[in-house]
């Protein structure tokens, strides 16, 4: 398995470097722009790990290795599995870059001060992976990775906007109960609106998984 | 005899094509052909083999285990090269190296550096930039690499000139000669057969035709020339397929024997080869 995300990431050597272009460019532009300016690490992170989940999925699509890794002495679960486990990986190196970005930006004397990663955005990403990937995957077994990219275009610029867009219903409806319960979670019980997330994200994944593997282990290359 | 790989009655349905009770073995250290028209099922059957596929029915046995049981340790001995390359074609020979070797346990890097040397193949050239030939080149010297005992090629010759074709051949044989491995060879070009198979197994429609020794083969048929009026409908049944014009008739038999004793020295007997064997059995008595 661990011989599989190692492909992963060595097949994605260009698109790392878009990867990180593209985390320099979310945390420069949006540290000026409120609100996403609180959302900086999520919106970056998110959107550089979906470059490289892309990318591996698209230099399989485009290579056709479907072929090459099931000659190989792996088993076909062991290629979903990995699959899932790549994306993990790559969603974690994309926070530890991102985290590491935000403090050397802000030990280099640039006229711009961004706050420092902290575990609700590290939890955040982790969750809106989980339902990337969740879609992303199945999709892209059942109908090919150019109909699965139209569909997880869409879905991921839903994503990537819907912590700003979430929070800003919240606001706007913050004299309802439901918004009252929600703020005083969120502020008294953080952790806990983190684990609900989270739990929903893992059960997403694993259904996900399970669906995936039906799907690829029926597949006739 | 020590067969390292059986097929017994395979059967796959995939809607416009069958394939049919296909049977056949490979002993360890030869060189199969697996011959037939395009569209007949060699890839198919080799697709099955490897596991790309699901079998209906059937079985098959590599090195004595189910394939589908025991297909990662299976292809562990297993070298593969498929007649368009599969690997990463953004990547250099050697980072596509690096990512296969690790999957190998016994995988040799000494004699990757020798094959990449022996086969002219610049290590840090992208496969993209690589012509097709060379590309097959580097299919196979992954597949030498990490000591497989069967070799399985579909069409490894299509699509490459007659220099590379012939170049390819020859490393081929050499290695047999050198490292007596077990080969199965799928191709529809039979003449890059008669160097280097010793066994031709040949499909059309997804049947087996016939599987035997590739000299028994070749000696158990013979072309047969003669004139029109010679042929009634009793004298075509010894035939397995026949091409007629206005000059004569020319067909192949493999009963030699009674067509010597039927015709005598009315007709003439020459011998034939791989294609001639394959386009009779294909096209049947059509007239043509």
């Amino acid at each position: 398995m661990d011989k599989l995300v190692l492909k992963d990431l060595l097949v994605l050597k260009k698109s790392m470097y878009w990867a990180l272009v593209y985390l320099l460019a979310i945390l420069f532009i949006f540290s000026m722009n409120p609100p996403f300016d609180k959302f900086l690490y999520i919106m970056a992170a998110y959107g550089a790990a979906y470059i490289l989940i892309m990318g591996a999925l698209m230099a399989e699509y485009e290579n056709q290795t479907n072929m090459l890794l099931n000659s190989l002495p792996v088993n076909r679960y062991e290629i979903i599995l990995s699959k899932y486990l790549s994306a993990l990986v790559l969603a974690l190196l994309t926070l530890c870059v991102a985290g590491t970005l935000g403090i050397v930006i802000n030990l280099l004397p640039l006229p711009l001060a961004i706050r420092f990663m902290n575990g609700v955005d590290v939890g955040i990403v982790l969750i809106m992976v989980a339902v990337t990937l969740a879609i992303v995957m199945p999709m892209n077994l059942k109908f090919g990775n150019q109909a699965a990219r139209v569909t997880t275009v869409m879905f991921f610029m839903l994503l990537f906007f819907a912590p700003v867009g979430v929070k800003g219903y919240i606001m706007d409806n913050s004299q309802t109960e439901w918004a009252q319960a929600l703020i005083n979670i969120a502020v008294s019980q953080p952790v806990v609106l983190l684990a609900a997330g989270a739990g929903g994200g893992i059960l997403l994944l694993g259904l996900s998984m399970f669906v995936s593997l039906r799907i690829y282990e029926a597949i006739d290359f | 005899m020590d067969n390292v790989l059986e097929i017994e009655g395979l059967n796959k349905n995939l809607g416009n094509f069958r394939l049919h009770e296909v049977s056949f073995a490979l002993p360890r250290g030869y060189v199969m052909g697996f011959i037939g028209p395009n569209g007949a099922g060699k890839t198919t059957t080799i697709k099955l083999v490897m596991n790309l596929m699901h079998r209906d029915s059937g079985e098959i046995q590599v090195f004595g285990l189910d394939n589908r049981r025991w297909g990662k340790k299976i292809k562990q001995r297993i070298g593969f090269v498929y007649d368009d390359s599969h690997y990463y074609q953004n990547l250099s020979i050697l980072e596509n190296r690096r990512i296969v070797a690790r999957f190998y346990r016994g995988w040799d890097e000494k004699a990757f550096q020798c094959h990449l040397l022996d086969f002219g193949l610049p290590p840090d050239k992208k496969l993209k930039d690589l012509s097709r030939g060379m590309r097959t080149k580097f299919s196979l010297a992954i597949a030498l690499s990490h000591g497989a005992e069967l070799l399985i090629m579909d069409e490894p010759t299509s699509g490459l000139d007659p220099v590379f074709r012939s170049e390819l051949l020859d490393i081929l044989r050499q290695l047999m000669i050198e490292e007596n491995k077990s080969v199965l060879f799928s191709t529809h070009i039979t003449t890059d057969l008669e160097r280097v198979a010793d066994y031709i197994c040949f499909i059309n429609q997804g049947q087996i035709v016939l599987c035997q020794g590739k000299d028994e083969v070749l000696q158990g048929h013979v072309l047969v020339k003669g004139a029109l009026n010679l042929l009634t409908s009793e004298t075509e049944k010894m035939f397995i397929g026949m091409r007629k014009n206005q000059y004569g008739f020319e067909a192949l038999t493999a009963d030699s024997r009674s067509v010597r004793q039927f015709f005598g020295d009315t007709v003439l007997q020459d011998q034939a080869g791989l294609d001639d064997i394959m386009v009779y059995y294909v096209r049947g008595n059509k007239n043509g």
